[in-house]
């Protein structure tokens, strides 16, 4: 009994913060990643559309409702140069396209 | 306290909260660091001077955000947090701070007072966070953290003697009582935590659920534990990922609020000047140029400064051996202190004023913060050829020595990327390649001046450097083609605010390396010296005393003076003796290269490491004063090729051994390290092949075409 209820619960957490799940495409319509972000443009961050990235970005700080926004890109591509409030974070263009914001 | 163990204190905290600053204000020169420790192995301890007069333990672990690692210095945090039989658990933590966003550095330390092991909670940087507009109420964070907290500032010494007196309260605490803001668990993680703590004997729950997280690579579990507790996880579908992610997360909702509670800001953030300069530094087309720039400078720096102090050195140890041999008995200790050992240890320390100067400029670059931006900068470039961009940070430091430059990959958090800079670093021309390059760049260009303004063999020396870079980058990209991996391969890497280097910082980290490569080194270089004036003092049978009397007929018949006739004795008993026997002995393998006997006993003895070369060299062709580069130049110019006439050190000849020791895995140290690295043999057998199957295939070819 208590492991279905703990499966209802980690499904309703899948879809969360959408991973393989069909449904979850559906509920990513309508967020842009960071990397679709203009230089200098800020958003908040809503959820990660990867799950393996996600608890690094959350270590940083980049977490669901906190602000975000691109300070440029790096001279070879590949990297984006973020800021978070007061700190400054690089990451890869992968990890920036897993973090979803409005 | 009489108790005999010293009571051990962890400085726990992110990355750039300033935990090294208060490491070196609290320890001072008190400082102990074992020597290239393995991945097992603790990083720096120290001791620290309390105000009753006793003395306790500080172990500073590396940079962390979470208990929830991605590299293999965060899981050495880990490790250790969660074996309390492990010798360096703490007793109590220090959990060091930074005083902007608290949010991220409240992590880690929430995570940690869920271990229940007594805490004080600094918040470091005090004086930047106020220079900012940012003030704390500490009373708020610690009522919720339920553990003392303390302003300090290693910038002005702000409360670091009330740390002192608090350190002395907080080593005799009893463990916490449990956390009263304790985030409740999910079902499946009590499960998790029953399971664990049946297995294991484990009293605390958070352990056990960090246990239960990590079991696949924790090594303080036997492997019966581990697939005990992996069998038991695996039955109950325990979902990892998921639940690091919702306890993430649940910290944050729980303690953002407390934050921001407790937060005051009197002015609204601006831009601040970190990012104006890193417009320029990080530009598109500047960043790029201003590194090289860095790079070129630091290179020119490393041969115009240290000019001196080698020579200075090199004078000193040929002055040592001379006085030696003059005030001793003519016995064969005297012949091994000043033939063998005293030259062995002058070829160590004869690199000290460059390892000086290249990790001095390479840890104030740290220091101040650019080496992120490097990472930065060039992570789309290392990406392509499968490293990371914090690779840039290996390949730089292997400028110096790649034995520092490996152990630093280990904040690489992905194996394949991490290993792959582990293969290729060596390639970059280390610090002892350059006595080779010195001794045999004339050979190949002659000395004039390029375009008004470059020396010929400075241009010729940057060659030789650039060759190294692009093949590391080349070699990299083919492993890249060949090595598997699951492995998730990110990057994130904060950006921290340029500041001030802290002197004490940057001349503390310089001699912990410094030490490190003289001592590490130096045992290698130190044993192969006398191994080495073994085997060229001595020789199989009579052969040596034969090829005495012989040399001494022949110089009386050609009438040679003394000094001609001691060369002609000195390098007829070489021939004869066991190294003699060696060279002439690998002479078919390298003659197609364009050597012969004696450059072979060169090639084997250096392996031991590069520099021994010239030392070889000198002994080989009987110049007094092993390390004076000029006349053994001289000599060596001097040397006929009996096959042609010509001379011995012609173009192919010496573009060829010049390329040996561009590609050459000619270092046993650096072997040594790999294998401890990577946990195994295969690697440092893979590096040393591929190595010199590209030394002895680009010799080979330089040689037959210019020959």
């Amino acid at each position: 009994m208590n492991i279905s209820m703990e499966r209802i619960g980690n499904r309703a957490f899948y879809c969360h913060f959408c991973i393989t799940e069909v449904v979850s495409v559906r509920l990513m319509i309508g967020f842009r990643s960071v990397l679709d972000l203009k230089k200098g443009e800020s958003a908040v961050v809503q959820r990660f559309s990867d799950t393996k990235l996600a608890a690094s970005l959350m270590s940083l700080g980049i977490i669901p409702n906190a602000s975000i926004s691109v300070v440029r890109r790096s001279p070879l591509g590949g990297a984006v140069y973020l800021q978070l409030g007061m700190t400054y974070i690089a990451v890869r263009n992968s990890a920036a396209q897993s973090i979803l914001v409005k | 306290m009489t108790s005999k163990r010293l009571r051990r204190v962890a400085l726990v905290g992110n990355p750039n909260s300033g935990k090294s600053s208060l490491f070196n204000e609290l320890t001072g020169l008190n400082q102990k660091i074992s020597n290239y420790p393995g991945v097992t192995v603790e990083r720096k301890t120290g001791l620290v001077d309390l105000p009753s007069g006793d003395q306790m333990l500080l172990v500073d672990f590396p940079g962390t955000y979470s208990m929830y690692p991605n590299s293999s210095e965060e899981r050495l945090v880990v490790n250790t947090f969660t074996d309390p039989s492990h010798e360096n658990y703490p007793d109590a933590i220090i959990y060091v701070a930074g005083a902007i966003e608290l949010e991220k550095h409240f992590l880690l330390a929430t995570q940690l007072r869920e271990l229940g092991i007594p805490m004080l909670f600094c918040l470091a940087m005090s004086d930047i966070g106020e220079r900012k507009g940012i003030q704390y109420d500490l009373n708020r964070v610690s009522d919720y953290l339920g553990v003392p907290c303390l302003k300090i500032s290693t910038m002005t010494g702000e409360n670091i003697d009330v740390l002192r007196t608090q350190l002395l309260q907080l080593i005799q605490a009893d463990p916490l009582s449990d956390w009263k803001q304790s985030a409740s668990k999910s079902d499946m993680e009590s499960e998790a935590i029953r399971i664990v703590s049946k297995h294991l004997d484990s009293d605390n729950s958070y352990r056990s659920l960090l246990i239960a997280h990590h079991h696949s690579w924790l090594i303080h579990l036997s492997a019966a534990q581990r697939i005990a507790i992996s069998s038991s996880l695996a039955s109950m579908e325990f979902a990892s990922t998921k639940l690091q992610i919702d306890e993430t997360l649940r910290r944050f909702n729980r303690f953002t609020p407390v934050i921001q509670k407790a937060e005051q800001r009197d002015r609204p953030f601006s831009q601040s000047w970190t990012n104006r300069v890193d417009s320029i530094i990080t530009h598109r087309v500047l960043g790029p140029l201003i590194f090289f720039a860095a790079m070129f400078f630091i290179f020119q720096a490393i041969y115009s400064w240290s000019e001196l102090p080698t020579v200075w050195i090199e004078n000193g140890f040929a002055a040592l051996s001379n006085g030696i041999r003059d005030v001793m008995p003519q016995v064969w200790y005297t012949d091994l202190i000043a033939d063998g050992i005293i030259p062995g240890l002058g070829g160590i320390l004869v690199f000290i004023p460059q390892i000086t100067i290249l990790f001095l400029l390479i840890g104030l670059l740290e220091e101040v913060g650019y080496m992120s931006r490097a990472v930065f900068m060039f992570d789309g470039l290392m990406q392509k050829v499968g490293l990371n961009g914090r690779s840039i940070v290996a390949l730089v430091s292997s400028g110096a020595c790649a034995i520092p430059a490996i152990m630093s990959t280990r904040t690489i958090a992905n194996w394949k990327e991490r290993l792959i800079t582990i293969m290729v670093a060596p390639l970059i021309s280390c610090s002892a390649r350059i006595p080779i390059y010195t001794v045999l760049i004339g050979f190949v260009v002659a000395d004039h001046t390029v375009l008004g303004i470059f020396d010929s063999r400075g241009l010729a020396f940057m060659c030789l450097y650039l060759l190294g870079i692009t093949v590391a980058l080349v070699s990299a990209w083919v492993f890249k083609q060949f090595i598997r991996s699951g492995d998730h391969s990110f990057l994130m890497i904060e950006l921290p605010q340029y500041k001030r280097p802290i002197l004490q910082n940057v001349m503390l980290s310089l001699k912990e390396k410094v030490w490190s490569f003289v001592w590490d080194a130096g045992k290698i270089i130190f044993v192969i010296s006398i191994i080495l004036w073994f085997l060229g003092s001595y020789g199989p049978g009579t052969s040596m005393d034969k090829a005495t009397d012989r040399a001494i007929e022949v110089s009386q018949q050609l009438e040679y003076t003394p000094d001609q006739q001691e060369g002609y004795v000195a390098a007829q008993r070489m021939e004869a003796s066991y190294a003699g026997v060696l060279g002439k002995w690998i002479e078919p393998a390298i003659s197609p290269l364009g050597y012969d006997w004696k450059m072979g006993i060169a090639l084997i003895t250096s392996f031991a490491a590069r520099e021994v070369f010239v030392g070889t060299m000198a002994t080989i062709y009987s110049v007094g004063g092993a390390d004076d580069n000029t006349t053994l130049r001289e000599r060596m110019a001097q040397e006929i090729n009996p096959k042609t006439g010509g001379p011995r050190y012609d173009l192919a000849t010496s573009a060829s051994l010049l390329l040996f020791y561009v590609f050459a895995m000619q270092c046993m140290s650096t072997l040594a390290v790999t294998r401890r690295e990577t946990n195994s043999w295969k690697w440092p057998i893979i590096q040393f092949l591929f190595m010199g199957a590209l030394a002895y295939l680009s010799s080979f070819s330089a040689y037959q075409i210019l020959s």
